[in-house]
């Protein structure tokens, strides 16, 4: 090294900014205050652990008497998972289409759908299944609407930013042969998009199977409504019967969705 | 169909002036090389001469009509009439071979009768056709992205014949091929111009290709036409001239380094 780039070599470490100072001291902050207000203590966590081994005693073995009733259940589950998603994905492509750069009609729509599809996203599915059970009443009705709002507000999104990215290249061939605006977006951009979309209409149903089972719990339908009953009233085993079957449930259709992704991104 | 380009300029919104006042006139059935530097306005041109690109000013006419003053329906009329072959083919990679070509009747006859699943008997024929005209009829059915660039580039020329081509728009067709590959898109592409007494218009950086399949050449210099003549006429102090060289010989070595394919 010459003398004259001695002075131009980088420090080892680099002095935060003042925006790094402040983004770390507010972390902490929120960091400190969350432990303290959650009162966490060694012998909260002692008792805690014997709790739960209690509930696992009382818990084993699961109780297989109300199985049937418990698939129906799951059945349901799996139901408005299903029909939520088709109809939210459904959904979802026009809005993405309105929401990406190179597809919305004008700037003002873009900006209108984008603030549309994050305030979709920013309330949670329970707080949509709580309106719903308000506005069409208990069951699966409400469930199925709140996976649809919430699958607009994941998928959407997504779909947006993969149509954004597009190679604009074969859409301008088309154009410049003389196809029309609708013509470029369904033989240039869908199909390049399309297994993009799968995957994520696919992550979508594995988040919607969670979503729906934790739906229930405030009533709107599905093995959550099973769930709490069981828990409620203290039967344990019962419960656990019920985590059991969601849990392989909930695998299986992630393995199921696994093998599809790959099979379509090859 | 003639083309007539009347004081083209273009300039960018960041204020870059590619076309300045450019004027040429090419006659019906006409083979032309565009030729120059990179940067020099060629391919803005074409893609002004397809109306991708909103002029600055003058006016160019396709046939007798401006195509700046095309909208909507008229334009895409206007636009099923010219055949383009680009350098990076640009297919729908995911697609199949067949349904590529099928695309060249999007112009033509709008979106359900361009689509495999929906078009005509008549419209599947002629894409077979179209296929067979370029050796490709065995490969119909092969996803468009698993062939080689020259095959691909062969689909992007059966995807123009399904078009009612006048005229062709020819951008670097041969800049991402092998030599090799290249010679034979170059001969069956002036093939069909002239079997179809079409008007071409090609921009190419080989300068052998371009005096062996040229009736004109055009050199393009900072947005103008700086040499216009026929491929036996063309001198080498020209050709070093519009590309801003001291000699041939430096012309060829930065051809050959690659410098001068770089889009």
């Amino acid at each position: 090294m010459s003398h004259e780039s001695r002075g131009f070599e980088p420090s080892r470490f680099q002095k935060p900014s003042i925006f790094a100072w402040v983004v770390l001291i507010t972390f902490l902050a929120f960091f400190i205050q969350g432990i303290s207000s959650a009162d966490i203590s060694l012998n909260r966590l002692i008792v805690g652990s014997g709790n739960l081994g209690e509930f696992f005693v009382s818990a084993l073995p699961p109780s297989t008497s109300r199985l049937d009733v418990i698939a129906k259940s799951m059945l349901e589950t799996l139901n408005m998972a299903i029909v939520g998603v088709t109809f939210g994905v459904l959904l979802s492509l026009p809005v993405a289409l309105l929401c990406a750069r190179n597809t919305s009609p004008h700037a003002i729509v873009r900006v209108a759908m984008i603030n549309v599809v994050a305030t979709l996203r920013t309330i949670p599915d329970l707080i949509w299944a709580l309106i719903f059970v308000v506005a069409v009443g208990l069951g699966p009705l409400a469930g199925i609407l709140a996976i649809i709002m919430d699958t607009i507000g994941f998928c959407a999104r997504f779909f947006a930013e993969r149509i954004e990215e597009t190679n604009p290249k074969p859409g301008m061939a088309l154009k410049a042969s003389g196809a029309s605006r609708t013509a470029v977006i369904v033989g240039a951009i869908i199909p390049e998009c399309f297994p993009s979309f799968v995957a994520t209409s696919l992550y979508s149903v594995e988040k919607a199977v969670r979503s729906a089972v934790v739906l229930g719990l405030v009533g709107a339908g599905g093995i959550g409504v099973e769930l709490t009953s069981a828990m409620n009233l203290f039967r344990y085993k019962e419960a656990l019967t019920i985590i059991l079957v969601v849990l392989v449930v909930v695998i299986a259709v992630e393995q199921i969705a696994k093998a599809i992704r790959a099979r379509i991104m090859t | 169909m003639d083309v007539v380009v009347t004081g083209v300029g273009k300039t960018y919104p960041d204020g870059t002036e590619v076309l300045k006042g450019l004027d040429l006139q090419i006659a019906s059935g006409e083979g032309v090389v565009l030729l120059g530097a990179n940067g020099c306005g060629k391919s803005t041109l074409l893609r002004c001469m397809l109306g991708l690109e909103t002029l600055s000013k003058g006016d160019i006419q396709l046939g007798g009509l401006s195509i700046q003053k095309q909208k909507g329906r008229n334009l895409r009329r206007l636009r099923s009439r010219i055949g383009s072959v680009f350098q990076q083919f640009n297919l729908v990679g995911n697609l199949s071979v067949f349904q590529n070509v099928l695309f060249g009747r999007l112009g033509n006859d709008g979106l359900l009768l361009s689509l495999n699943l929906s078009c005509s008997r008549a419209n599947r024929e002629l894409a077979m056709h179209c296929l067979e005209r370029v050796g490709l009829a065995h490969l119909a059915g092969k996803r468009t992205d698993s062939l080689s660039g020259g095959q691909q580039q062969r689909v992007a020329i059966a995807r123009m014949l399904m078009q009612d081509v006048q005229i062709v728009f020819a951008d670097e067709p041969v800049a991402s091929l092998d030599p090799r590959a290249g010679r034979e898109v170059m001969d069956l592409l002036f093939e069909i111009v002239h079997e179809r007494k079409l008007t071409v218009i090609c921009v190419l950086h080989q300068l052998e290709l371009a005096t062996e399949y040229a009736q004109r050449l055009v050199g393009l210099k900072q947005g103008r036409v700086v040499m216009d003549c026929s491929p036996d006429r063309v001198t080498e102090s020209e050709l070093a001239a519009l590309y801003e060289v001291a000699s041939m010989e430096d012309l060829e070595q930065s051809f050959a380094e690659g410098a001068a394919y770089v889009s």
